[in-house]
């Protein structure tokens, strides 16, 4: 039984980055502006929120500085993204190149302890008293951030469906064309946008080297970005769908996680996350154009 | 009037070679050093002796393989993000080869080595096409997402069944005497570079000079009009795809049997993606790639040496790196609107 308490915990654990990751992205896909640099932007703000917390002792300042990092790095995506219209592929892989790097590069110049520092200040975890033994195990204890993860499925839902800004937005990722006949600018609505990847991204940076572990070590996204942009292709881009193939598969990874110590090649077990969400994506997309074109 | 006119054609690719300088400069400059000086190092870490050039000149070659790697599905529309998984393919077959088959032979052998090399790495290519061709899927996703398994899956081999006994590290048994791939006419150089000059030569004159390639390049530029024109999109999308994974084994074969001498854990060291940045910086130009990977691979090599000399860390290299991406990027955008513009 406490196997698979665990293993709840652990699922829940390992896929808050993967659904704020998905959410962040589900704006941009929306808008029409497909964010393959979520990766990097999440491996930023990684980066900056352990340094911060580590010299501030401030999980908060730690937050704060993450979420701005990758706000400007989404900026900078979608200045090529939008402005410039380069390819969007192209300038996403660049920038994932380009932030692994640099935060390799800048690690050099700082002590190798910091990153791996117990001063590194942590994100709080929540302790609510639900009375029931078995229901704190399940729901309480974790990260702030976790909660919010939650909260922000139904808040991007509603931001998305029920309000005029996600309407505009749709329709930007739509038909940009009349968006602009409307009067309204897309290529502003799609810096929003952007904006708001970087936000919900560096939520999900701050959470993976904050909370999930507290360090920051090279690569430690380790695709998670391609995995959550998967979860928003499964998904269709609808929040509530993401968010079900998000926890979808970070129960694969805590499966993995599980599995470690009964002797399987860790390595196999490294897989199944990746080949989960790689079949997934092909069941799915098989399924819809079957589906299309037996409605034709 | 002439000079105007010729003014507005420019490519602004001298415009960019500028701007890259100079925010390399900036960037050595935050470091704490001369950027002449550091320029200098990088140049004279390359160059100061033969095995710092064999050493560049091989990085020269991996890279620009896996920049064609890349380039020729970019030239038909296809992003062949799975350059590092094909490379580690045919790396690993033709390091395996040697364990089943040895004709004793060293041109067969190493001919051997190569076509089950770039077999696999095509095969490994096929599915991602496959899968965008029939069904839409998106080949950055599959590829990327391929690529991680592979590695995995690689990595556990040479851990424990291939794994080569007494060995500390995870790798394969190393490859026999009369499977590496011969220096050239007793001189310190490779055959490989035969292979080089070779997939250069083929790539320039297919791209340029034959049916197929005009199909690709008509593909990759407007895929609807190449239908209507009644080429199989489909068939010269997996056929570019394939190429280049055939291409990236090659190139796994030749780091495998020349440099490595056999398959080991890291194979990639993320090489793929590096020949990737070649490309995009070379803008998929065949003889761009070669160009450019010339440039990658003294500053791969160099920045090791600068970083004794100097403090800086050789990290940097992928930074600079990228820097010529954005800008790369950047000025072909721009290129792009002020064409529009002048319609």
């Amino acid at each position: 039984m406490s196997v698979l308490i665990s293993l709840w915990q652990m699922t829940v654990i390992l896929s808050a980055p993967l659904v704020l990751c998905a959410l962040g992205g589900i704006i941009s896909y929306q808008a029409g502006v497909v964010n393959i640099a979520m990766e990097g932007i999440m491996l930023s703000s990684c980066f900056v929120s352990v340094l911060v917390s580590y010299y501030s002792h401030s999980a908060l300042l730690g937050l704060l500085a993450g979420m701005v990092t990758s706000i400007l790095v989404s900026l900078f995506f979608s200045f090529f993204a939008v402005t410039l219209k380069a390819n969007n592929f192209v300038i996403g892989i660049a920038i994932n190149i380009f932030v692994s790097a640099a935060t390799l590069f800048l690690s050099r110049f700082l002590p190798v302890a910091i990153f791996n520092s117990p001063d590194i200040a942590a994100i709080q975890k929540l302790n609510l008293d639900l009375k029931i033994d078995i229901m704190n195990k399940l729901f309480s204890g974790y990260s702030v951030l976790i909660y919010l993860a939650v909260i922000l499925v139904f808040v991007m839902d509603y931001l998305l469906y029920k309000t005029p800004f996600g309407i505009r937005l749709r329709a930007t990722g739509v038909f940009p064309g009349a968006v602009r006949t409307a009067g309204k600018n897309p290529e502003k609505i799609r810096y929003v946008a952007g904006i708001i990847t970087g936000v919900f991204c560096g939520l999900a940076g701050t959470q993976l080297s904050l909370s999930n572990v507290v360090l920051f070590s090279r690569d430690m996204t380790a695709g998670r970005g391609f995995i959550a942009f998967s979860a928003i292709l499964i998904a269709g881009g609808k929040p509530k769908r993401a968010f079900f193939i998000s926890v979808l598969f970070g129960f694969c990874d805590a499966l993995a996680t599980q599995l470690k110590s009964t002797g399987i090649p860790t390595n196999f077990l490294s897989i199944i996350p990746y080949a989960v969400a790689l079949l997934t994506l092909i069941f799915v997309n098989i399924r819809e154009r079957k589906m299309a074109e037996e409605s034709v | 009037m002439k000079m105007m006119d010729k003014l507005k054609k420019r490519s602004g690719t001298v415009e960019a070679v500028i701007l890259i300088l100079i925010s390399w400069s900036i960037l050595f400059f935050l470091c704490g050093e001369n950027p002449v000086q550091v320029v200098g190092y990088i140049m004279s870490g390359s160059f100061k002796d033969m095995g710092a050039v064999a050493s560049v000149l091989n990085k020269i070659f991996l890279f620009f393989l896996l920049a064609i790697a890349y380039a020729i599905p970019d030239q038909a529309g296809l992003a062949n993000v799975g350059i590092d998984g094909q490379f580690i393919a045919g790396g690993f077959f033709a390091a395996l080869l040697p364990q089943f088959v040895n004709t004793g032979n060293l041109m067969i052998n190493v001919g051997l080595s190569v076509i089950i090399a770039m077999f696999f790495g095509s095969i490994w290519a096929f599915w991602p096409a496959l899968l965008k061709v029939k069904y839409g899927i998106n080949e950055v996703v599959t590829t990327l997402l391929g690529n991680y398994i592979i590695i995995e899956l690689t990595e556990y081999m040479v851990a424990y069944p291939l794994r080569m006994k007494g060995s500390s590290i995870s790798r394969m048994d190393f490859v026999p005497e009369n499977f590496e791939l011969p220096m050239l006419f007793s001189s310190k150089f490779s055959s490989s570079l035969i292979f080089v000059a070779i997939v250069l030569a083929a790539a320039v004159w297919y791209n340029k000079r034959t049916v197929k390639g005009f199909e690709a390049r008509m593909v990759g530029k407007n895929l609807l009009f190449a239908r209507q024109a009644g080429i199989n999109t489909d068939v010269v999308s997996m056929r570019a795809m394939m190429a280049g994974g055939a291409i990236a084994g090659l190139a796994g074969a030749i780091q495998a049997l020349y440099v490595n001498h056999t398959f080991q854990s890291g194979f990639t060291n993320d090489y793929g993606m590096k020949g990737m940045l070649v490309a995009l910086v070379a803008m998929s130009n065949p003889v761009g790639c070669f160009v450019i990977a010339v440039l990658f691979g003294i500053l791969q090599v160099g920045a090791i040496s600068m970083q004794l000399s100097t403090d800086i860390p050789s990290e940097i290299a992928a930074v600079l790196q990228a820097i010529m991406i954005f800008f790369v990027a950047a000025k072909g955008a721009l290129v792009i609107k002020r064409r529009r513009r002048e319609k």
